[in-house]
């Protein structure tokens, strides 16, 4: 794996915030956000792209940061858990999964809520299929409450649209 | 260091108060391992398990580490029940390890702290409502102290209030500097009915679940680096076969690979012998970020030698297994006449199971922090047995258990992967040879490929049924990898059947069992 020779600076957006960034091109936007900006709540679960714990979302649309190499980032717009809400307003899914009692251990569940608000946006009135479309993994068995958290969530979101 | 306080009769709860008017409270353990009355001692208590504030807000200590089983939730309510709290005003801090190393023979300060065998919660429910109970107590006495009748009898407390039959009432934050100054009590506060239970037997949310949905909450892999002097990443390429080494290193393309900062061979178990540290020979990467480590572990070169177990393989596994199976066997349980259950049979139902090696994969792999100082040292990661971890580190520094700091971080699942600290002693390994503090990751290949894995085994089953189609004759019959393969010294060659059978198999004519132990 060689070193980009002359790597160029990333000007991208985090949260809203403007970055810069000079590195290895192909390092993973997942390791740039836990270790460069301190934004942990998007997790390293396999590396590979198969668990889906560090979902988070390029210009809208849901992406595994494991496998998003940073020199396909320039001018692009990054959400991570920490950006769903704003400031002390959680997003509609986010109150979802508290009222759901969802977690568990915990470890998986950003990413999950990522995922649920990427299909959200995309199926506001989510199919059981849809809801299972959805790959992320999770060893502690949540799975139940996350598809009643995302009907939940759905249903709001739809409520405060009229 | 395995000795459970005993809470006796006489349970104490010691009270003090904080800058600010906060009132903390300690629950004091009386210990020993004389059954005589008198000849146990209290340990004074050094850490905190509630405070309460003066506006009434209150924090509650949680001494068992919360791995996705929820007792950083279920613990508190057994003290928040009893204590009559508001529960809405509670917030829950994780406790960090806590052992009297000066006590004979070394003392939990907040009773046990594992998270292992699903205890946690049995454990908990008699000193924690005790606790409670007598805090509550103390509170009733201080409000009695204030309205002058010294008579706590007809006082009652709900919602973090102690309330007089007249209609006054008092918070318990108003309470908090005279409860403080009280003595302690002479006699353990009676519980409650369990039909008097307001928040035990209800459902409640996870204490953390704001912090999880907003990303806040943190485990280990979150633990940060920033401001730590020299603070590195580490990640190991650890041997593939079992009881192998390393024949011969190049790490010079590691070495040059941006932001690496230091190679180091870590040296693998004893073969043969138990297994107390790590668990494989490796070579260490260390690094300024977690890229960078992966980056120079990707570069290393490597030979490997393939150790004495070369010649194993799932193959030789299972016939081993298959001969197995055909002797005799150990019997570890014969009730009743199997044989004869099974002639008068109406029915005859066999099965063969064969179990795989299975991987725990919580979802946040294996990781520690560790920082070493001469004379001390801090540890900070995911752990279910945290209370093995001060030895551990003596053994691996000479550090004394008693300047070992233990925090336990949130673990992202722990299904008894994390029951070993293994990973605490690969962060120590490589801390104390590159003279660094360490967060140590493992990769979710690197977990998938070193585990202590759960057994694989051949079972062969068979149940007599009569006409009813009611079970009345058991066979089970196995071959299995033994658990005890991590500490060879251990016997190997018994198994049990657990007290726990369920008696819809007695009282029937019981199986054979049989046991061999396959390294």
């Amino acid at each position: 794996m060689a070193q980009t020779p002359t790597p160029k600076t990333i000007r991208f957006k985090v949260n809203g915030e403007a970055q810069r960034w000079q590195g290895d091109g192909e390092q993973p936007l997942l390791w740039v956000l836990r270790e460069s900006l301190g934004l942990t709540g998007s997790k390293y679960g396999c590396g590979v792209g198969q668990c889906g714990a560090c979902t988070v979302h390029v210009d809208g649309r849901a992406v595994r940061s494991c496998l998003r190499p940073m020199a396909t980032l320039q001018g692009a717009a990054v959400t991570t858990i920490e950006g769903l809400g704003s400031g002390e307003q959680l997003h509609p899914v986010q109150q979802a999964w508290i009222d759901e009692d969802v977690a568990q251990c915990g470890y998986c569940q950003a990413g999950q809520i990522m995922a649920a608000v990427d299909l959200l946006r995309r199926k506001p009135r989510p199919s059981q299929a849809d809801i299972h479309s959805i790959g992320n993994l999770c060893r502690c068995g949540t799975q139940v409450r996350i598809r009643k958290a995302i009907v939940l969530a759905a249903s709001r979101i739809a409520g405060a649209a009229k | 260091m395995n000795v459970a306080p005993t809470v006796t009769r006489r349970g104490f709860v010691q009270a003090t108060l904080a800058a600010g008017g906060a009132l903390v409270l300690h629950p004091v353990h009386a210990q020993g391992a004389s059954t005589t009355p008198g000849a146990v001692r209290p340990t004074a208590q050094l850490g905190t398990m509630i405070v309460i504030h003066p506006d009434n807000r209150v924090e509650i200590g949680c001494r068992a580490p919360e791995i996705g089983q929820g007792v950083k939730t279920a613990l508190p309510m057994m003290v928040a029940e009893e204590l009559d709290l508001r529960w809405a005003d509670v917030t829950v801090k994780q406790l960090p390890l806590a052992v009297d190393f000066g006590a004979s023979p070394p003392a939990w300060r907040f009773g046990p702290q594992g998270a292992g065998g699903s205890t946690s919660v049995s454990d908990a429910w008699d000193d924690h409502r005790q606790f409670g109970a007598d805090a509550r107590a103390l509170l009733v006495a201080a409000a009695a102290q204030v309205w002058d009748s010294g008579d706590a009898a007809p006082l009652r407390t709900a919602q973090s209030w102690v309330l007089h039959p007249d209609g006054r009432r008092l918070s318990y934050g108003e309470l908090a500097r005279r409860a403080a100054a009280l003595p302690p009590l002479d006699k353990a506060a009676p519980l409650k009915d369990a039909r008097d239970f307001r928040l035990i037997g209800t459902p409640q949310r996870v204490t953390d679940a704001r912090d999880i949905v907003t990303g806040r909450a943190r485990y280990g892999l979150d633990t940060p680096l920033a401001g730590i002097e020299a603070a590195a990443v580490a990640v190991l390429l650890r041997c593939p076969y079992v009881d192998g080494g390393i024949v011969s290193l190049d790490d010079s393309a590691a070495r040059q690979v941006p932001g690496v900062y230091d190679v180091r061979v870590i040296a693998g178990p004893e073969p043969g012998a138990p297994l107390g540290a790590n668990l494989a020979s490796a070579v260490a990467v260390v690094a300024r970020d977690t890229w960078s480590a992966l980056r120079g572990r990707a570069a290393l070169k490597v030979r490997w030698s393939t150790g004495p177990h070369a010649g194993e393989s799932s193959a030789g596994f299972d016939e081993q297994c298959r001969r197995l199976l055909a002797e005799p066997g150990q019997v570890v349980l014969d009730q009743g006449d199997f044989a004869a259950a099974r002639a008068g049979a109406a029915r005859l139902v066999q099965a063969s199971y064969q179990v795989p090696f299975a991987a725990h994969a919580p979802m946040e792999p294996p990781n520690a922090f560790v920082q070493l100082w001469p004379d001390r040292a801090l540890v900070i990661a995911p752990l279910q047995q945290p209370g093995g971890v001060p030895r551990l580190v003596m053994n691996l520094t000479g550090i004394t258990r008693d300047k070992v700091e233990v925090r336990m971080t949130r673990a992202g699942g722990g299904f008894g992967r994390r029951l070993t600290n293994d990973a605490v002693a690969e962060a120590v390994l490589v801390a104390k040879a590159s003279g660094r503090p360490v967060k140590l990751m493992w990769t979710r290949d690197d977990d998938l490929q070193h585990d202590f894995y759960r057994p694989a085994g051949w079972h062969a089953m068979s149940a007599a049924l009569d006409a009813d189609r009611r079970v009345v004759g058991w066979h089970h019959k196995l071959a299995s990898a033994s658990n005890t393969t991590a500490g060879p010294t251990r016997r190997p060659k018994t198994c049990g059947v657990p007290s726990s059978t369920p008696t819809i198999f007695r009282p029937i004519a019981w199986p054979t069992c049989a046991s061999s132990g396959v390294p």
